[in-house]
């Protein structure tokens, strides 16, 4: 289900999984060459490729490219796709296969964008929460990058351990060290920063 | 429960993996160590705020573009290149190959050997036939009646090898009236072909110079 925000042309997407079954025929009404059925199938996972795609790369006008061609080549390949496996992390390997060769062809040449962080607006706007999502949004700026990278693609993305591991090509061990680490960081932070406290109420309740 | 294992296993107890005896041990340490408290209610915290992360998306104007792009991809598959491997294994080459364009190389590539070749047979089957051509040597006792054994060093005794100029040629060699008064043009052509011993701008007055001698001995030069 998405939903599009009043102050911009973005939309908003509502964590919603498909059940396995609507899924399957919503890939048989794309195998049947219904556009509305590609539409579906985009607007549910954009959210998911997408945000690996950022998450990996660091930029978003590659994020996008990359984004694009990741379901470009997932809808040539979809009359080989296994429907016993799932969908979403056959459509994400083909998303870090795309990353892996952009990053690969690019070798450092640009520059990481300024990281992008947004927080769920659907809960009143206590001044606690906007303080809160600022003092994260800060600190996972100042993490190292792949502490950073593992930790968003867990919470953020909500990856497995073995997905993440399999889209950084790196062992599940070292994934979880990295968002071990990461954790420590940030609370380490946002304690120096006053924003984490002891008592059970006050910013404790988010 | 000490609170060094406490520690060491708060990262298992975020991520709900501790099993259900370790979790009970875990919580009750937890709620006897105001230390160990503050640690896990400053992690819970930061996960409180992490789980209202939500996936940055592109704008709506991005979405219209990658639905219309597959709609094209798919309407026409021949425009784009062919994925190499399939990606129902979830692995696959992060490059692709187009077997057209491979095949149009290797075809390519194929015409032009085959041009090379037929360049190549051509160039020394040239020898070849004019040696075929050529009469065999010699072996019998009549001496008027044997071949020529000594390869031509003139343009007159290659043209005299075919057989329909010989007799043009030897008819030829008989200097008519113009050429009783006047030059003879198989013995210039000859001479024009020699080997130039001086510069271009003096082929010129060697022709001339040629074409004076023949004038002055009044017909054919000694050599025929």
């Amino acid at each position: 289900m998405l939903e599009t925000s009043p102050t911009s042309a973005k939309v908003t997407a509502v964590a919603e999984e498909l059940r396995t079954e609507d899924l399957r025929a919503i890939i048989g009404r794309c195998l049947a060459g219904e556009e509305t059925a590609r539409r579906e199938l985009v607007e549910h996972f954009q959210g998911a490729v997408y945000g690996l795609c950022l998450r990996m790369l660091g930029h978003a006008q590659d994020a996008e490219d990359a984004a694009q061609e990741t379901f470009i080549r997932a809808f040539r390949s979809l009359k080989s796709y296994d429907v016993q496996r799932e969908f979403r992390p056959w459509l994400l390997a083909i998303a870090g296969n795309r990353c892996r060769t952009m990053l690969a062809a690019r070798r450092g040449a640009r520059q990481a964008g300024p990281l992008l962080v947004e927080v769920a607006d659907d809960a009143p706007a206590e001044a606690g929460v906007r303080q809160l999502a600022e003092e994260l949004r800060l600190a996972l700026s100042g993490l190292r990058e792949e502490y950073r990278q593992a930790f968003l693609l867990l919470h953020e993305q909500h990856l497995s351990y073995a997905e993440i591991a399999e889209q950084l090509g790196c062992p599940v061990g070292t994934v979880k060290t990295w968002v071990h680490r990461a954790r420590q960081e940030l609370v380490r932070v946002l304690r120096e920063r006053g924003v984490v406290q002891e008592s059970r109420d006050g910013m404790r309740n988010v | 429960m000490e609170c060094e294992t406490f520690e060491a296993r708060l990262n298992e107890a975020l991520d709900a993996a501790l099993d259900p005896a370790l979790d009970q041990q875990w919580s009750r340490h937890a709620e006897a160590c105001p230390a160990c408290r503050q640690l896990w209610r400053g992690y819970e915290t930061l996960l409180a705020a992490a789980a209202r992360l939500r996936s940055p998306l592109p704008n709506r104007a991005w979405t219209e573009r990658v639905v219309e792009a597959v709609n094209q991809v798919l309407q026409h598959p021949a425009d784009l290149p062919q994925p190499a491997v399939s990606y129902a294994t979830g692995a696959g080459t992060t490059r692709t190959r187009s077997w057209s364009q491979t095949a149009a190389w290797l075809a390519a590539l194929a015409a032009g050997l085959l041009v090379a070749v037929w360049g190549l047979t051509r160039t020394s089957q040239a020898p070849v036939e004019l040696a075929e051509s050529r009469p065999a040597p010699a072996t019998g006792a009549d001496p008027s009646a044997a071949p020529r054994s000594q390869p031509p060093t003139s343009l007159r005794e290659v043209a005299l090898l075919v057989p329909g100029l010989a007799a043009s040629i030897e008819s030829d060699a008989q200097p008519t009236a113009t050429e009783a008064a006047g030059r003879d043009w198989t013995a210039d052509l000859s001479n024009g072909l020699k080997p130039l011993a001086h510069s271009t701008s003096g082929a010129l007055d060697l022709m001339l110079g040629a074409l004076t001698s023949v004038e002055s001995r009044g017909g054919m030069p000694d050599s025929y």
